[in-house]
């Protein structure tokens, strides 16, 4: 089907017309780059959500009241810990705080392995309190008292995407600074050591307090999953719009042939080339064309995102954080899926223009 | 061998050639003449395979040609004919050792270097292999297309007006070649206007045509 | 939450839709060629077909790489899926999630069959100095086509009625291994099942070197059923090395080193081949060798590969399981 010499032949043809396919070839890698640049961006996000959740304990209690998550009491977890399978209940210290300078909420998490003093916050925190001249201690102000908190650590950019937003408190200093009672939490958490009874019991405790919200750690990944469909569904759907436009641009000037190519043409038919070999070379070339500018664009997606931390297109996803350090995930089926988005109409796309020179008229172009 | 019978090529309401009727024997060196737009080309360009004619039969070495589907006539092309165009018709970018060995790409033999190597050796070309086409002269241009044209050693060489862009030195050296040729017992059609060619004696036959028909 | 929003589902329609629209410009030249084709005339509408013609195989060879690859992008794409349709473990769940999952998966491979065989019937009509089976050939694209139409409903049809809240059935369910009563046709016990497989494969064997075509063709259709229940109720289990493991399409997954690819690709090979031989010589009536050797060659390695994961399980432990 394919022999060797054809490849080659064309290869040299494709060298020696460079200038021709420039001006696709850069529409395309810009193409290949944004929508690589979005899924790199966007599967980093969901990588590190992931691992947070994998962290978590196996099964996660909120109450609700008309539908809206509120505070849970201590009640619950006396109950909740007999049941059997169950090795221990905590409640957690989660929620925001509104900085009112800076017109901000920062997101606080209880810890009860820190001091009632000090406490730990991410990278952006730092620089956003450094902003408001908050050095080395900040002031949060609940119910007209005022709580001085050393910031005793900084948490490396590096470590996560959630936890740059976040300052880690002692557990009662977070519970006031959240306006908590002594007796109330954000949630409870469940540690269910056996994996297998995860559901059986989350199922439990449903039924025994069918007010409360339990959720289990495969449910709370699966919604995960779920939400980076739906972001991911959306921006491709856009994205089609843009690739249409371009490929219709492709068409047009691949449409547009010179006529020094017809030329070229003319003269390998008056050798003995057929159709097919024409048509199989223009593919060759613009297969050539079309994987190399992938590549070129996924690597240059790959510095862009993960080296330089996509200044610009991060905002798109993450807002509020200033320095952002996305971790580097390389994952098969997204690069299989821009191929698909990319390579594929591409090469499709140039299936007429093919066909088309190569069965113009030989003696036409020769004159 | 040529055989060419009834043959009629009309483009839209346009007649180029009637009832064409040509018999060509192998080794025969023939010289077409007819003013321009008589229908020299188109019968060169059929005996090629560029085009199909709209009617009648031509036999070329024992192949009828005239319905050929793509793939076949190529093959044809490609194994039977060297075509020598007016303006050489060489690809310029491309190195004059591309140019000869575009040919054989398509091809089916064997020792493909061994042909390109004896090919440029016989047209005098092979000091010039790696200089781009462009950068010849008009007599080192026709030198690259003979190679090219003999490279698969067709029984059939075909020249449209191969004189028309050269000098009498290179032209008198084309004839030299011509002479070549018929040694080597190929069969020459030559379409000219160009003087140089009247009354020689390695010319089997002069064949008119007027209006798309043969006179004598 | 749609499931039309993976990204590899709409990567997949996409292409499924583009492709299918280079179909119906096929369609229209294919039912032109049909027509009007007369190899006997010289009239530039006749030299007009003959080109378009070239388009069409183009556009064809094209659509039957991308299918392929399309198709193994929707089994890794319905693996995938487990992950966020519940009850899911593998692609099992998910193309029993609707009625459409397992019509769709058949035409699917059915499709890629009849372009292959088209393929073939094109590059020997190619051959010919004067086209001997193009009206054929396209009457055979037409009716592809009508497939292709059949196909783009169900994919539609069937990505839309998988419902990420409404939980599936997992494997172990749907191939029973729970249940009581045999999920083999005609109650065949297991033993009954191997008996017949290596029959008929031996039956392949035998006629594929004799070059009968016919009971090459009978025996590689009634193969493809029991090779598809014998790979899952037995052999399956020994390269899950877990009696009760029973799915056709677990084995496609990572930690089976994504052995299923070439289990099912070699069946669907040999079958492939087997059956096109009596087609090819109904089609176009000759007859043709490479036809009855990939027969041999194909389905040889899936029984091989088969017999293998028994052997070596047995010689490991001593036991079967």
């Amino acid at each position: 089907m394919l022999n060797k010499e054809l490849f080659l032949f064309s290869i040299k043809l494709l060298k020696k017309d460079r200038s021709a396919h420039i001006f696709s070839m850069f529409i395309f890698i810009f193409i290949v780059f944004i929508l690589a640049s979005v899924l790199f961006i966007s599967s980093s996000i969901k990588f590190d959500l992931k691992e947070s959740i994998s962290a978590q304990n196996q099964i996660i209690i909120f109450k609700q009241k008309a539908g809206i998550k509120t505070q849970i009491d201590e009640s619950y977890i006396d109950e909740i810990i007999q049941i059997t399978g169950v090795a221990n209940v905590h409640g957690k210290i989660d929620g925001y705080y509104y900085f009112n300078t800076a017109k901000k909420y920062l997101h606080i998490v209880g810890d009860e392995n820190i001091d009632e003093n000090n406490m730990i916050v991410g990278d952006s925190i730092k620089s956003l309190l450094e902003q408001y001249y908050y050095k080395d201690y900040f002031n949060f102000y609940t119910n007209g008292k005022k709580y001085k908190i050393n910031i005793k650590n900084t948490l490396n950019q590096n470590t996560n995407i959630i936890s740059n937003d976040i300052m880690i408190l002692n557990n009662i200093t977070a519970s006031e600074v959240l306006n908590f009672t002594d007796d109330e939490y954000s949630y409870l958490e469940v540690q269910v050591p056996n994996d297998s009874e995860v559901d059986y019991i989350a199922l439990n405790i449903k039924e025994k307090f069918p007010q409360l919200l339990v959720s289990t750690k495969e449910q709370r990944l699966s919604d995960l999953e779920n939400l980076f469909y739906y972001k991911g569904g959306i921006f491709l759907i856009v994205y089609i719009v843009a690739l249409i436009s371009f490929f219709i641009l492709l068409y047009k000037q691949i449409s547009s042939v010179n006529s020094v190519e017809k030329k070229q043409i003319a003269i390998l038919r008056s050798l003995g080339f057929s159709i097919n070999n024409i048509i199989k070379i223009k593919f060759i070339q613009n297969f050539l064309v079309s994987i190399f500018s992938y590549i070129f664009a996924v690597c240059l997606a790959y510095i862009y995102v993960f080296i330089l931390n996509a200044p610009l297109l991060k905002n798109i996803f993450v807002a509020n954080i200033s320095n952002i350090s996305f971790t580097p995930i390389i994952d098969f089926n997204i690069l299989i899926v821009i191929f698909l988005f990319t390579v594929v109409p591409f090469l499709l796309a140039i299936i007429i223009p093919s066909w088309k020179s190569a069965i113009s008229d030989i003696n036409e172009a020769l004159k | 061998m040529i055989k060419i019978k009834n043959l009629y090529k009309s483009y839209d309401n346009f007649e180029a050639l009637k009832d064409i009727n040509l018999y060509i024997k192998k080794g025969e060196t023939i010289v077409l003449k007819g003013v321009s737009g008589s229908g020299k080309s188109t019968l060169l360009s059929i005996i090629a395979s560029f085009s199909k004619p709209s009617s009648g039969d031509i036999i070329v070495n024992n192949i009828p040609i005239a319905k050929l589907p793509d793939i076949h006539s190529c093959k044809y092309r490609n194994e039977n004919i060297g075509f020598i165009f007016q303006s050489f018709n060489l690809i310029e970018d491309l190195s004059v050792k591309d140019n000869i060995y575009a040919p054989l790409v398509v091809s089916s033999i064997e020792n493909k270097d061994e042909a390109l190597i004896k090919a440029m050796k016989k047209a005098n070309i092979s000091h010039k292999k790696d200089e781009l086409v462009k950068n010849l002269s008009g007599g080192e241009k026709q030198r690259c297309a003979i190679a090219r044209a003999i490279v698969l050693n067709p029984s059939i060489i075909i020249a449209d007006e191969p004189t028309a862009s050269l000098d009498r030195k290179n032209s008198l050296d084309f004839i030299d070649v011509i002479k070549e040729f018929k040694k080597d017992g190929k069969t020459i059609i030559i379409s000219t206007h160009d003087t140089i060619f009247d009354e020689q004696d390695y010319v089997n036959r002069y064949i008119n045509i007027q209006d798309g028909k043969i006179i004598n | 939450m749609s499931i039309f929003l993976s990204s590899n589902v709409i990567v997949l329609l996409c292409l499924e839709f583009v492709l299918f629209l280079f179909a119906i410009y096929s369609l229209l030249i294919s039912l032109n060629i049909v027509k009007n084709w007369d190899f006997a005339k010289t009239t530039s509408s006749q030299y007009n077909l003959e080109k378009r013609s070239f388009l069409v195989s183009t556009i064809i060879y094209f659509t039957i790489i991308i299918k392929i690859f399309l198709f193994l992008f929707f089994a890794w794409t319905l693996d995938s899926l487990a992950s966020i349709v519940p009850g899911a473990m593998c692609a099992a769940g998910i193309i029993n999630a609707n009625s459409y999952g397992d019509i769709l998966l058949f035409l699917k491979i059915f499709i890629i069959f009849i372009f292959t065989l088209w393929i073939i019937i094109n590059k020997l009509d190619l051959q010919e100095i004067n086209y001997p089976y193009i009206k054929k050939k396209y009457l055979l694209y037409i009716f592809t086509f009508l497939l292709l139409c059949v196909e783009i409903v169900l994919d539609y049809l069937y990505f839309s009625n998988i419902s990420t809240k409404e939980p599936v059935l997992c494997c172990s369910v749907v191939f029973g291994s729970s249940s009581a009563i045999s999920s083999l046709p005609f109650n065949l016990s297991i033993s009954m099942m191997l008996t017949i497989f290596y029959i008929l494969y031996i039956l392949i064997l035998v006629s594929n070197i004799t070059k009968n075509s016919f009971v090459s063709f009978i025996s590689g259709f009634l193969f493809l059923f029991v090779a598809y229940y014998s790979v899952t109720y037995f052999f399956g289990t020994y390269i899950y090395e877990l009696p009760t493991h029973k799915c056709p399409f677990c084995m496609l997954q990572k930690e089976y080193h994504y052995i299923g690819y070439i289990v099912w690709s070699s069946l669907f090979l040999g079958i492939f081949f087997s059956i096109s031989s009596f087609i090819l010589n109904v089609i176009i009536k000759k007859d043709f060798k490479f036809t009855y050797k990939y027969a041999i060659l194909f389905s040889s390695i899936f029984v091989l590969l088969c017999s293998s994961y028994v052997l070596v399980y047995y010689i490991k432990n001593g036991v079967l399981l």
